[in-house]
């Protein structure tokens, strides 16, 4: 176990052994695999969704059996994100055709900024922006495309809610198997967010797959990537992965610039606290004036993320559900200060899954919150019963 | 004379020496070996089979006349797989 300089977390060997691989470290020789579990090794690349970064330097040195299982993994998430960007493309076009605006998020189109291949980087969904006044067409026009929606509502007041508390519906490819996000807010967070007026205004055209796709602008997308990952406390290196790719892209003199845009918004938590994370665990050049004027938000959500990439083996999340709900609190607290935080408590009321258990009517509708851990715990009994 | 261009609905990526990638409409997976791969980088603009030949001779110890015949099969067998078009 590797204890870190600034925390009372340990990592164990793999873990350590996958950070000197994403921070360009090593492995230098065969002998820094010794005493390495194969299997631990392997969970974790799947965990964090970082076989790409990771297959080349551990092939270098390591024997037959884990290079065939690196490569295995690998071609398989090679194909899987060739299905997922030519999905893409077909949503980018049936949107384009009706004239539904629309932004690309991370996914493939992130995988092309930053590796210039969009199936270089794992992904387990797609993530599409679009104007919430556009939701219905939006939904009718992923319908043709064969998708499902996950995210069940039935009435007005239950739509209404979706979109006030959450961020994003989910749907789902059964032919194809792609689960797709389709969002109208970057965030669950009840904080003084980018605003998405300013986001379609500095929105950029890229060129994808021999055409062009819409997605946020450098500045947003580098804002909205240490968010996400913040109010997730990191639990995934991918999103460091990506970060450190990204902001290793642009120069000190832009991290400044960015570090002066966030001022008034709760980003700058999220920023200070995702380069803190990579100058901590990616050896990462930080500005001296962010880690001085770090505060103890953002502090907190280092030692909180730290912990959870420590724990994050898939096993240790299934059995530590409460600690990570706690933690997603303390997150929103951080970020957002009190309103962050109630909004993230009482968020968990609003359950779209009650729903098909039961449901009052729109007219008696706050009872659908006052009562959601009652019809959760009877949908759970109920799930149970012989 | 025959140009020849590629499909553009289709996505490809490097996957060690191969080519690998997916035609958008079909779903179907297609993989290339290293010199397939060379081929379809090169008409990433509409190219002629000589233009074709003249890349190739210029990476890779053939003779024209060879040369010429392996790509005339290859391009018949994208252009059935309607991963590449003839343009003029």
């Amino acid at each position: 176990m590797a204890s870190h300089p600034n925390s009372s977390v340990s990592f164990s060997k793999e873990l350590q052994l996958l950070l000197n691989c994403l921070s360009n470290k090593g492995p230098t020789d065969s002998t820094q695999l010794a005493g390495i579990s194969e299997t631990k090794l392997i969970e974790l690349i799947q965990t964090h969704r970082i076989i790409s970064q990771v297959r080349g330097p551990l092939s270098t040195f390591s024997e037959g059996g884990l290079q065939e299982k690196l490569n295995g993994i690998y071609s398989a998430n090679k194909f899987t994100q060739l299905k997922f960007a030519a999905e893409l493309i077909k949503i980018n076009k049936a949107f384009s055709s009706q004239n539904i605006d629309h932004l690309a998020l991370k996914g493939p189109v992130l995988s092309q900024e930053i590796y210039n291949d969009p199936s270089e980087r794992t992904s387990r969904d797609l993530d599409i922006f679009i104007r919430v006044d556009q939701l219905d067409p939006s939904l009718a026009i992923l319908k043709e495309l064969g998708y499902e929606l996950l995210t069940k509502f039935s009435t007005p007041k239950q739509k209404q809610a979706i979109v006030k508390h959450y961020h994003h519906m989910e749907l789902y490819h059964s032919d194809e198997n792609v689960l797709l996000e389709l969002h109208w807010k970057l965030s669950s967070s009840k904080g003084n967010s980018i605003s998405a007026e300013e986001l379609w205004s500095k929105s950029t055209v890229i060129p994808f797959a021999g055409g062009a796709i819409r997605t946020l602008s450098k500045e947003h997308q580098l804002q909205y990537l240490c968010m996400h990952g913040a109010l997730h406390s990191f639990f995934r290196l991918q999103w460091l992965t990506d970060l450190h790719r990204l902001f290793g892209q642009i120069s000190l003199d832009e991290i400044d610039a960015l570090y002066a845009a966030t001022e008034i918004s709760e980003a700058r938590v999220c920023l200070n606290a995702s380069l803190l994370l990579l100058s901590e665990l990616y050896g990462f050049d930080v500005p001296e004036k962010i880690t001085k004027d770090a505060d103890r938000f953002s502090k907190r959500i280092v030692q909180i993320s730290l912990r959870e990439i420590a724990a994050n083996t898939s096993m240790d999340r299934k059995k530590s559900r409460w600690r990570t709900t706690l933690y997603n609190h303390k997150v929103h607290y951080s970020i957002s200060g009190i309103r962050g935080l109630i909004g993230s408590i009482f968020s968990r009321n609003v359950r779209p899954k009650n729903w098909q258990i039961f449901a009052f009517p729109d007219s008696l509708f706050f009872l659908n919150h006052v009562f959601s851990r009652f019809i959760w715990l009877f949908g759970k009994l109920k799930r149970k019963a012989p | 004379m025959k140009k020849y261009a590629k499909n553009p609905n289709t996505v490809a990526s490097k996957l060690d020496d191969e080519l690998v990638m997916i035609d958008i409409d079909l779903g179907k997976y297609f993989s290339m070996n290293s010199i397939a791969s060379s081929i379809w980088e090169y008409i990433d603009t509409p190219k002629t089979k000589e233009e074709i030949c003249d890349e190739l001779l210029n990476e890779y110890a053939v003779d024209r006349a060879t040369c010429t015949q392996e790509v005339t099969l290859f391009l018949e067998e994208l252009i059935q797989m309607k991963l590449v078009n003839e343009v003029t």
